[in-house]
Formats: structure tokens, C-alpha cells, sequence
């Protein structure tokens, strides 16, 4: 039952999760008693699919777009600053913390995004969409599929340079009432989008 | 319409309808609107506008008169402005503003030139409540609000008209539904496209066993029709039967309990802060508290005072100070709740209550997202509760907390009454709270928050040295083994468990809260871990619904065993998945 998602073969994903979602609706579903797990929380770990690749080349680039305007105003900063106050000190203290901070924003911006994709995995089923993210702070969330209010993809100018998109599930609830994946291939995008809302028409709930 | 006409399942390419229609404002053509004929507001609408002017106004209307006091008068006059400003506007709203049946509408019109028509359909009208407060009796008249299931704000409002009026527009409106309700061809156009599966059919039929085996022994004859009408011919969600099922009533809250309720509440201290607000928002007119001089206190004290004496003096005006902040508790919860009354009809649970101000609120069962348990210390001690409740929808968190239908749900109720009231807020709810498998929080969680304590210790300790230099820091070290009982005691009342229907969470060591939601409504689950819970291999379990905080009581539960989390969340994501309820 589960699928097996692949960066690529995504038509086979979804296929597998139409087939499964059509069984599924055929078992005698029992409302009354507690589950049983089957699948052990084990395997519920595995089986995510990450985002793909090239979303941290996007980020990279973003960073260093960032970087480069950073560096720009650095530079301007401290011209004025030499021809304001003429002297070595304040020129060299501006200089110097304009350093750093482009030092650390580098070390962000060109280390970060392959450590924050590492953490940044999905998972479809035929139950519901999960999102397990954060490095520091992990959070793995999981919307039943019928909860979904609204989807929406939307495409950065960066991103759309690879083709890539960003997915925001928006649900009723209050303390996770939406959460955002970024990154997807495009076509990834708008299938998921496509299958949360069509669940969502077939069950209304609230 | 029934289940073996419609597909059970829609096709996956089949076209995406709005499944809620929403309500329409349109500008029809004048000629339309004057062949039915329409009703105006009351006469008394003028001045129950002209006060809640007045209200709104005082505090401007406060400076003005500083300002004209110090002779200054512009403000007295910008002040009259805006005043007979706005007014004027509640003339002009008085004559321009009437409301008619028209067809199968409730059409409400306002205005001359922009005119602004509201037109609700009469099958979506949940129900027409009530506010009356004491000037309204004496009129005979009452504040009016139509309310569908879209979301919390009442879809219309008409303040005021008579209570003549206010029946007549009932009839007229549930003798419709009625009617519209017996002849399918009445059906709403947005009823296509509606589509039921097969979860939902069968979490129907489970309501409807439960009501009828209640109806047994409970022998309401309005639950039998209900029963048969949903098995052979289920009605769209927003028509309901309840209009005309006779009311049934579930609780009827004797004056004694609220006073017992008002005695352990601590209102009277949120009355005295509102007063303390005042005070410094006014802080200018206070000018003769400014005077008030503690010296003077001298004069009431006995004139040869001992110790004694002074010792009696203070203790009688402590207890003299609470017994004064208990009784405004007392006079909140009377004026608040005297005469409370809980009913249901149908799916409705309705509300009515208040002492000067009456108010009656409708909560539509289906649409409870949550309910919540308090017991308060003193209250728990005495064998009593209170029940919130949450229903979705947006609204501001004052009128979240002032809510009658959701704060204060159920202000005060015997222990032994809950489970059948939640069996009446919920149908067919066997809730049995011993019986559950409770989980508690993970064993290390102990060791994990005694810990914390060493560090939390340091606040009494420099508190206690700030204040006396040696000695102040012992008695602050003493308060460390309070502290540490204090946190044994939270984590473990911690605890939750899976129920047939949902998930239930418990916690609190004075006050006592547990709060349970159901598989269908639940919108995420969530597992979260900071970086202490990842070194604890621990996490936070949090289940999300669409409820709006006034029960205080959010499903988050902490410090609970990383794999237990994940084995929870796994089960709830699949009794959610396969639980799709369809109610509006």
C-alpha cells in the first residue's frame, strides 16, 4: 500500500496512490474502535521522499544574491563613512563588522541549504500529507487528506528558473493552520495540490 | 433525494462545485422588492441606538467636558459634531432599513441611495436568537440575530423589533423550512453536487442508534421521526429537523449552584482589576483618590491600640475585603447565569440565561469541535464542574471569553451529571474516562522536569537575597523542595488516550482540565521536537482542530516518549482520515 516515491517516476506515485485510495474507500472502515497498527512506528519513518535537488541551488543563488547586495551597501557604507569622518577607526570598525556579518551570511547562505533540503522530506499516502522539517527544531506533521481547505503552488522567479515550486496546505485547524513545502518539481506541486483537493470535495467536514 | 440516488463517490474528474453556497448579495431591481410587503424595525430602535451612541461616545464625550471645564469648547463642539453625526445615521437607518420573507428568502434592505440588500435562504437559517436586556422587556421588544451555519457572526441582525414581530417572523420562517422540507422539489438550486461516501453513511447511522436506544427510556417522540427520516432519506446537512421536534430539556441550573460556583471563582478579583483599569484610564477625574491620604486611615483604628487590637483590626479587614470580593463573584455568576436553562431540540443545543440581560444561544451539536472539562480546586471538592465547548469560526478572543454558547458552555454542573449531558452534547458518546487506556508522559520526563526545577529555583533564592541579604536566600533554597513537588505533581497529571470516537487529554493539578475532540473533526497531528526533547528522546504531541481557544485547554501534550508520539500520531492520522463526518 505504501508508495514508493522517487525524485522522478511521479506518475507512478500517483497512479499507486489512485489505485490504493479506490480500495480503500471499499474496506469496511470502522469507525468505532482504535486502529490497529499494522505498521509499526518504524516504518512510519521511512518511505519519505525528499524535495528536489535543485531547490538548494535555488536557495545558494538567493543567498547570494542576498550576499551581493549585502556586499554592495557594505561597500557604500564604508566609503561614506571614510569620507564623513576621515578616520581609520570608524572606518576600520565598519569594515571590519561589515565583514563579519557578510562572513556569517556567506556561511548561511552557502552551507545552510544543503543541511535545511537534508531535512526537508514528504510523504503521500492514502491518508494523509506529511511534512517532516527542521533542523534544530524537527517537526513532522501530518494533515489528514479530507482537512485540507486550500492548496496553493506558487513559483519564485529563482525557482521557476527550475522549474520548482512551493506547496502551502492550509487547513481549518488553529495551531498548524497551514504549512509550506518548498522546492517541489512543479508537475509535483500541482498533482499533490490536485489530489488534496480533490479529497477535500469528496468529504466535506468541519 | 436519497443515498441510492446519489453517487456515492464522486468521479475524480468531475467538476469542482462549491459545496457551501454562500450568501447572496445582490442588487435586485427595485420593482421586485415592492411586492412583498416588509417590516420595519421598532420605534424603541431610535433609542436603544441614541444609548449605545451615548456608550460609545463617553469617553470622548469625557474629554469635551474637561475641555469645557477649563473653557475650552471646541472640544464640546467637535464632540456634538459626531454625536448628532452619527445619530442622524440611525435616523436615516430606522427609515430606510425593513425586512420581508420574499419567496424562499429572508431579505434584509438598508439604505436609500448605496442600498445594500442581504438575502439569506430560509433553509440555512439555523436559528433566530434572542438579547433582551431589562429596557427590552419593559418595551416588549428584543435584538434579533439570524444565524446559518457559514461561521459565528449571525448572518443578520435586527435591533430592535417586538416581540409580536419577532413570532411572527419565527413562524413564518420555520413554517417554511417545514414546508420546504416536505417537498423536494424545493430544494436548494447548490444541493447538487453534494456527496456523501460510504465513512459518512455509516458514522450516521451510528448517531442515529445512539439516539434512538437514549429514546428508550428517555421517550422523546420528536427522536423517532429524526431516526427514520436520516436512515431512508437523509436531508442536506444545513436543513434540520430541529425546528420542529419538540424541546427537550437537559439541565436546569438552581440559583444554589451559582452562588456555590460564584464562592469558588476568583471573578470578583477580575472585577476589581477592571476597576483598577478604570482608575488609571481616568486618572484625571480620580483627582480626589489622589488625596486620600493612608494617615487618615489612623482614625479608624482604636484610639489606645495594643497589638491585639491592631493584629484583629487587619485580620477583620482581610477577611472583610475577601467576603466583599466573593460576594461580586456571587452577583457576576447570578446575573450572568440566573435562570440558565440547557435544551436541546433536534441538533440543537440551546441556551438561555441571565438575570437582567437575557440572552438565548443556539450551538448546533455538529459543529462542536471540542469539549472541555474544568474543575477548579474548590470546585472539584465540592463535586462539580463547568463544560466548555469550542465550535469553528473566526472570532475575536474577547467574544470568544464572553461567550455564553462557548466559555461558559455549562458554568457549573454536578460531577455526577457529565456523562449523560456529554452524551446529550454528543450522541451516543460512551465516555467513561476510568475504563480508557490512558498513556502518560515519558518516565524520564520526571527526572527531566526536576531538573528544570534547580534552575528555577535560582528565581526565589535571588529574590530572597535581594530582599534580606543572608537569610533570604535560605528561605528562598526552602521553596525549592515546594517547587519540585510542585512539578512531580504537573507531570503527572499529565496524561491521554485514544477513545472510540477521539482523542482525550488530561492535565492540571488544581485545576483539573480534560479536553476531547473527535476523529472527524480533527484537522493535523503534529510531533515537534526542540533539541532538549531530542536529547530526552521526547517530543510534544499536538492535535489540532478547528475550535477557537475560549476553552483555555489547547490538545498539547508534552514530554511524551518520541516513538509513543509518532505511534499516536499514526493512529489518530488514519481514525482521522477514515472518520469524514458530513455536517456543516
Amino acid at each position: 500500500m505504501n508508495s514508493t516515491p522517487d525524485l522522478n517516476p511521479h506518475d507512478d506515485l500517483f497512479s499507486t496512490i489512485d489505485k490504493s485510495y479506490a480500495n480503500d474507500s471499499l474496506e469496511t472502515v470502522d469507525g468505532g474502535e482504535a486502529v490497529e497498527t499494522a505498521v509499526t512506528a518504524k516504518d512510519y519513518c521511512e518511505d519519505f521522499s525528499e524535495v528536489h535537488a535543485d531547490s538548494v541551488k535555488v536557495e545558494i543563488l538567493a543567498g547570494a544574491i542576498l550576499l551581493s547586495v549585502l556586499a554592495g551597501g557594505g561597500t557604500v557604507g564604508a566609503v561614506f563613512s571614510w569620507f564623513f569622518f576621515q578616520s581609520t577607526w570608524v572606518f576600520g570598525s565598519v569594515l571590519g563588522a561589515g565583514l563579519v556579518l557578510l562572513l556569517l551570511v556567506a556561511v548561511s547562505s552557502f552551507f545552510w541549504p544543503p543541511i535545511h533540503y537534508r531535512h526537508l522530506r514528504w510523504r503521500l499516502d492514502e491518508q494523509s500529507l506529511e511534512i517532516r522539517r527542521g533542523v534544530f527544531w524537527k517537526h513532522r506533521i501530518s494533515i489528514p487528506l479530507g482537512r485540507v481547505q486550500h492548496a496553493d503552488v506558487s513559483q519564485g522567479p529563482l525557482q521557476r528558473m527550475w522549474n520548482l515550486a512551493t506547496l502551502t496546505v492550509h487547513t481549518a485547524g488553529t495551531l498548524v493552520p497551514s504549512i509550506s513545502l518548498e522546492g517541489l518539481e512543479h508537475s509535483v506541486a500541482t498533482a499533490i495540490r490536485d489530489r488534496l483537493v480533490r479529497q477535500t470535495n469528496d468529504s466535506q467536514t468541519l | 433525494m436519497s443515498f441510492e440516488n446519489e453517487p456515492q463517490f464522486r468521479s475524480h474528474d468531475a467538476p469542482v462545485t462549491p459545496t457551501n453556497p454562500p450568501v447572496i448579495e445582490e442588487n435586485l431591481p427595485s420593482t421586485a422588492l415592492t411586492s412583498v410587503p416588509s417590516s420595519r424595525l421598532h420605534w424603541s430602535s431610535l433609542v436603544f441606538d441614541a444609548v449605545s451612541h451615548v456608550w460609545g461616545y463617553i469617553i470622548p464625550v469625557g474629554i469635551a467636558l474637561l475641555g469645557a471645564a477649563k473653557g475650552n469648547f471646541v472640544w464640546m463642539f467637535l464632540a456634538g459634531i459626531f454625536f448628532s453625526l452619527s445619530l442622524a445615521r440611525s435616523v436615516f437607518r430606522y427609515f430606510t432599513l425593513n425586512y420581508r420573507l420574499d419567496g424562499r428568502r429572508l431579505v434584509v434592505q438598508q439604505g436609500l441611495i448605496f442600498r445594500s440588500i442581504r438575502t439569506v435562504p430560509v433553509q440555512r437559517i439555523q436559528n433566530i436568537d434572542l438579547v433582551q436586556n431589562p429596557l427590552h422587556r419593559l418595551l416588549k421588544v428584543a435584538e434579533v440575530r439570524i444565524d446559518t451555519a457559514s461561521g459565528s457572526e449571525p448572518e443578520a441582525v435586527l435591533r430592535v423589533i417586538s416581540l409580536e414581530q419577532v413570532e411572527k417572523l419565527r413562524k413564518e420562517i420555520f413554517g417554511l423550512q417545514e414546508q420546504l422540507e416536505f417537498d423536494p422539489s424545493h430544494q436548494l438550486e447548490s444541493d447538487q453536487g453534494w456527496v456523501v461516501d460510504r465513512n459518512n453513511v455509516s458514522r450516521i447511522e451510528e448517531y442515529a442508534d445512539g439516539d434512538g436506544s437514549r429514546n428508550l427510556d428517555g421517550g422523546a417522540g420528536g427522536s423517532a421521526t429524526e431516526n427514520s427520516a436520516v436512515s431512508s432519506n437523509p436531508r442536506p446537512p444545513w436543513t434540520r429537523t430541529s425546528n420542529r421536534q419538540a424541546a427537550q430539556s437537559l439541565i436546569d441550573l438552581p440559583s444554589h449552584w451559582l452562588v456555590l460556583a460564584g464562592l469558588a471563582s476568583n471573578r470578583g478579583w477580575i472585577i476589581v482589576g477592571v476597576l483598577m483599569g478604570l482608575f488609571y484610564q481616568f486618572n484625571d477625574s480620580f483627582e480626589w483618590l489622589k488625596r486620600f491620604d493612608l494617615k487618615k486611615l489612623r482614625q479608624w483604628f482604636p484610639e489606645n491600640q495594643d497589638r491585639l487590637t491592631t493584629v484583629a483590626v487587619i485580620v477583620t479587614a482581610f477577611v472583610a475585603i475577601m467576603l466583599f470580593l466573593k460576594i461580586l463573584g456571587i452577583v457576576w455568576y447570578l446575573l450572568r447565569f440566573y435562570g440558565y436553562q440547557l435544551r436541546r431540540r433536534g441538533d440543537d443545543l440551546q441556551i438561555s440565561c441571565g438575570l437582567f440581560t437575557r440572552v438565548s444561544a443556539t450551538i448546533p451539536r455538529p459543529r462542536i469541535q471540542l469539549i472541555s472539562i474544568h474543575q477548579t480546586f474548590v470546585l472539584r471538592w465540592l463535586g462539580f464542574s463547568s463544560i466548555r465547548i469550542e465550535t469553528a469560526g473566526l472570532r475575536s478572543n474577547q467574544q470568544a471569553d464572553e461567550s455564553v454558547s462557548e466559555r461558559w458552555f455549562l458554568p457549573v454542573v454536578r460531577d455526577d451529571q457529565v456523562t449523560d449531558l456529554l452524551g446529550e452534547i454528543r450522541p451516543a458518546l460512551k465516555f467513561d474516562l476510568d475504563s480508557l487506556n490512558w498513556k502518560v508522559v515519558a518516565k524520564r520526563a520526571v527526572v527531566r522536569r526536576l531538573r528544570l526545577t534547580v534552575l528555577e529555583a535560582i528565581i526565589p533564592i535571588a529574590i530572597g537575597w535581594f530582599i534580606w541579604q543572608p537569610w533570604g536566600a535560605v528561605a528562598g533554597t526552602l521553596a525549592w523542595p515546594l517547587l519540585l513537588y510542585w512539578r512531580w505533581r504537573q507531570v503527572k497529571a499529565i496524561r491521554f488516550a485514544l477513545f472510540p470516537e477521539g482523542f482525550v487529554f488530561q492535565s492540571g493539578v488544581l485545576t483539573r482540565q480534560t479536553s476531547f475532540t473527535f476523529f472527524e473533526k480533527i484537522q493535523g497531528i503534529a510531533v515537534l521536537q526542540t533539541p532538549f526533547d531530542r536529547r530526552w528522546k521526547m517530543a510534544k504531541l499536538v492535535v489540532d482542530t478547528a475550535g477557537v481557544g475560549p476553552a483555555e485547554h489547547t490538545l498539547q501534550i508534552p514530554l511524551v516518549d518520541y516513538q509513543l508520539a509518532l505511534e499516536y500520531q499514526l493512529e489518530i492520522k488514519r481514525a482521522a482520515a477514515n472518520h469524514q463526518l458530513v455536517v456543516v
